[in-house]
């Protein structure tokens, strides 16, 4: 089944077992999302951004163009359920979510050796926070939107620290992470020294 | 080869009919009557009506909006003045957001499915988003991490057939097979009313009828 | 389980400190935009010096054009004879004021520092 594991065939064909592991990911993804939105919270507006943790966990098993499926599978779908595909709420999420996914992703394949899915999901988070109140700021509330910010990126920068922490203890742990990262073959050895590490 | 437009395209194309409509809407009266309209015809659809949401998206664009000063002086409450202008500009973002939430509330309403290999991608998607809300339970304590990842073995092992996935015969939106999910002269006689309804209702404001 | 490695600390630390500095960038300065406040006998206008905009503020004589540009304000036009209050120029700290006595405008600039020493009608009239 890995045989034809080559860029140009793993994404030939919709069955074919990379562009199934996105649409698991992309499924997982909306799914924890609505997973999010049914535990209690002190405050209605934290969140953990725990639909984020697909999008992290693909680093390691995708190239960029399939990486880019999964960032924009996620946004259309989320933009579905909700039903704000076709409103600007939507500008929002696509804007923030691929600013964020394309900083994580070049993060990662520059030096995944020396950074956990901590600082990944630190800069994730900033730049999304950041593009969103840049749109925020010509979309809707003009330059005083700013007297939010501070709050509001201190808000992402512990919730975007627990989800990395949380990240880091699922990819430890999932027996289908470390399952993927070796078909993956794209790290391949990254991927094996991190399941030997996490082995012993 | 006949195209037939499918259910939910119907509503997508009404949907974009409308929004020049919204979005060119001059007067505040009109526009405010305009979102009435649209929540009303997404909670005909089926949608939620999410009457907290509203309020916080008004109140707290309106409200940000207000600092930034903008002219004739309506109130001041310390040092803090309500300007007419600014008042009016909150006012309108707030709408037109509000608006354009519900106008997409409803495009997506008939659950559309998109064409091409993105489309079945979509559909795959779901179908295994399907699966993960149906099958989930809640986990024992400590256990969230490994019963989540079971999930994701669970759905790697193949869960969907072949026919669920529509492999075998790859949903072709564009075929001009008969289709339950085909548009039929009532929907679009439906719709057609809706956009006319919407913009005879948006020329009283272009017309400057009403302020 | 993977660990804390150094970039982490490092961009924690950068992250942790951007916020701080807005934090302090933006509430320590709170009034830092000034408002134009310009008023024809009991009605008042006011406008923030951060946007560029022209009004037309009617007096008996006729409107008035305050022009907003760069965070400064000033008489454009003015149906008065004088026309000192286009000779006054531009006005942007807190306190200064413009006046075009025949056309009974009076435009001030308000902000933080704000004096109160100035009685707004004992100028118009």
């Amino acid at each position: 089944m890995s045989s034809d594991n080559t860029p140009v065939k793993r994404l030939n064909g919709i069955g074919s077992e990379i562009i199934t592991k996105i649409a698991i990911l992309a499924a997982f993804s909306l799914f924890l999302s609505t997973v999010e939105y049914m535990i209690p919270k002190p405050l209605p507006f934290l969140r953990i951004g725990l639909a984020n943790l697909p999008i992290m966990v693909g680093l390691a098993l995708f190239s960029l163009p399939e990486y880019l499926i999964l960032v924009t599978l996620k946004i259309a779908g989320q933009g579905l359920i909700n039903g704000t595909l076709f409103s600007y709420i939507f500008i929002y999420s696509a804007g923030g979510s691929i600013a964020s996914s394309l900083m994580m992703y070049f993060l990662y394949k520059l030096f995944h050796n020396k950074i956990s899915y901590i600082g990944i999901s630190l800069v994730g988070a900033m730049t999304s926070n950041s593009v969103q109140l840049l749109l925020a700021q010509y979309l809707l509330f003009g330059s005083s939107i700013w007297i939010i910010a501070p709050p509001f990126l201190l808000m992402g920068l512990v919730s975007s620290i627990l989800l990395g922490i949380f990240v880091n203890h699922f990819t430890g742990r999932s027996r289908w992470y470390s399952s993927a990262v070796e078909f993956s073959g794209l790290n391949g050895k990254r991927g094996r020294d991190e399941i030997s590490h996490a082995e012993t | 080869m006949k195209y037939r437009m499918q259910k939910p395209d119907v509503r997508i194309a009404a949907g974009l009919l409308m929004i020049p409509a919204f979005l060119l809407q001059p007067g505040l009266v009109v526009q405010g009557l305009q979102v009435f309209f649209l929540i009303v015809l997404a909670a005909v659809h089926g949608r939620k009506i999410r009457i907290v949401m509203i309020t916080v998206v008004l109140i707290s664009i309106t409200a940000m909006n207000m600092l930034q000063e903008n002219g004739r002086v309506l109130a001041s409450i310390g040092s803090f003045s309500i300007t007419l202008g600014a008042l009016l500009t909150g006012l309108e973002k707030a709408l037109t957001l509000i608006g354009m939430i519900y106008l997409s509330q409803y495009m997506v309403s008939g659950k559309p499915r998109f064409p091409g290999r993105f489309g079945q991608l979509l559909s795959k998607q779901f179908l295994y988003f399907e699966h993960l809300v149906t099958t989930w339970k809640k986990p024992e304590k400590g256990r969230f991490i490994e019963s989540l990842d079971s999930m994701l073995e669970e759905m790697e092992q193949g869960i969907l057939t072949d026919e669920e996935m529509g492999l075998s015969n790859p949903p072709n939106p564009h075929s001009g097979k008969a289709d339950v999910r085909n548009a039929t002269p009532w929907d679009l006689g439906k719709a057609a009313g809706i956009v006319t309804a919407f913009w005879l209702g948006s020329v009283i404001g272009f017309a400057g009828i009403w302020p | 389980m993977q660990k804390l490695k150094p970039l982490d600390v490092v961009i924690a630390a950068l992250a942790a400190g951007l916020v701080f500095f807005l934090f302090f960038r933006i509430y320590s300065t709170p009034a830092e935009n000034a408002s134009v406040v310009i008023r024809v006998n009991e009605d008042t206008w006011r406008y923030s010096l951060d946007v560029d905009r022209e009004i037309a503020v009617p007096g008996p004589l006729g409107e008035t054009f305050v022009h907003i540009e760069n965070g400064q304000a000033h008489v454009e036009e003015s149906p008065c004879k004088n026309k000192f209050c286009i000779a006054a120029g531009k006005i942007n700290r807190p306190g200064e004021w413009i006046v075009c006595l025949p056309n009974e405008v009076f435009i001030m600039i308000e902000g933080a520092m704000e004096s109160d020493g100035l009685e707004v009608d004992d100028i118009v009239f």
